[in-house]
């Protein structure tokens, strides 16, 4: 069942059958609200925007014409929901500043974090991914972990393909940024850098 | 430079997947269908009377109409042709009250319809 492909069990939703919409669910339940956590940053609001992003997606299922993927299409609605639930919350996040990174920082950073345990290494990830902003914590997850190209995270958060190279860039720094500051702390005191 | 932006971005890459996704409550997938199966898709409306049975209804109506219209008299009655109330032959209480045999007609029309009714609704239950 598992081999089925999106466009087969589209095509079985579309005929009536909602269980098969139930295995796209299973299939991307992970991903949506992992979207929907990075931009919400609490849970229960993002399981709310993860459940209502599934829910707009089975009612439109009609409209998506498959020139994209369906992951690409399912996640665009997902950013979208995330964001318009932002804005009624009015949580937007101020974007923080971060100084420049080096390469011996990089390795200073993974051999840390080395030392830590797994789950606990996990996250610290984690929780400094979620310290950026939502169109960065977006386009970090979406390139580094579901290996979309910059067309793609175009499509799906409808900023131009520059504005997301600029993006990824800057969020490339600040994801180190946080990362240096929560796991070698006396690395920025010492030196006096403010993250 | 180059090769410090590529060991940057390989060295995030590592650190993101590292992270992993995060995962919704266990009654995630449960929530998301029972909103779904209430929300099901509008199915394309079927209409239980066929527009070809409309058709076939209406020339039907049309005729009847015009024979009734056109060829009515007071001697004229399918009931009177069956000799029904020669076999049946009992004393109404309300024979004095003259109906005309058409709304006779018109009134078995309706009954039979509004019959129909229960078992339409269950039809359509069932079929939902």
């Amino acid at each position: 069942m598992s081999l089925t492909t999106d466009k087969q069990l589209i095509e079985q939703t579309l005929k009536g059958d909602t269980s098969s919409f139930g295995i796209l669910v299973e299939r991307y339940q992970n991903f949506v609200f992992t979207i929907a956590f990075r931009i919400m940053k609490v849970r229960e609001e993002a399981e709310e925007v993860a459940q209502d992003s599934f829910i707009k997606a089975y009612e439109s299922l009609n409209s998506f014409r498959g020139e994209s993927k369906f992951s690409s299409w399912l996640y665009s609605i997902a950013y979208r929901k995330a964001l318009d639930a932002l804005r009624k919350n009015k949580k937007y996040k101020a974007s923080e500043i971060i100084d420049d990174i080096t390469e011996g920082e990089v390795s200073g950073i993974e051999d840390a974090l080395h030392y830590l345990e797994d789950q606990e290494r996990k996250k610290a990830i984690q929780d400094c991914i979620l310290k950026l902003s939502e169109d960065e914590a977006t386009i970090i997850t979406l390139y580094y972990f579901q290996d979309q190209s910059v067309r793609e995270i175009s499509t799906i958060t409808r900023l131009s393909e520059d504005n997301v190279k600029v993006k990824l860039y800057r969020s490339r720094k600040k994801l180190f940024g946080f990362l240096k500051h929560f796991i070698l702390p006396e690395i920025t005191n010492t030196n006096g850098r403010a993250i | 430079m180059e090769e410090q932006f590529k060991n940057i971005d390989r060295g995030i890459e590592k650190l993101v997947k590292e992270a992993g996704l995060h995962k919704p409550s266990a009654n995630f997938l449960s929530d998301v269908m029972s909103a779904v199966n209430k929300t099901a898709i509008k199915q394309e409306y079927k209409p239980l009377i066929s527009r070809s049975t409309w058709f076939i209804i209406g020339i039907l109506f049309a005729t009847s109409f015009i024979v009734l219209y056109f060829y009515s008299t007071p001697e004229l009655s399918i009931l009177q042709d069956l000799k029904l109330f020669e076999k049946i032959s009992f004393k109404m209480p309300v024979s004095e009250f003259q109906v005309p045999k058409t709304m006779v007609y018109a009134i078995g029309c309706l009954g039979l319809f509004l019959f129909q009714i229960p078992f339409l609704k269950n039809y359509l239950k069932t079929n939902d």
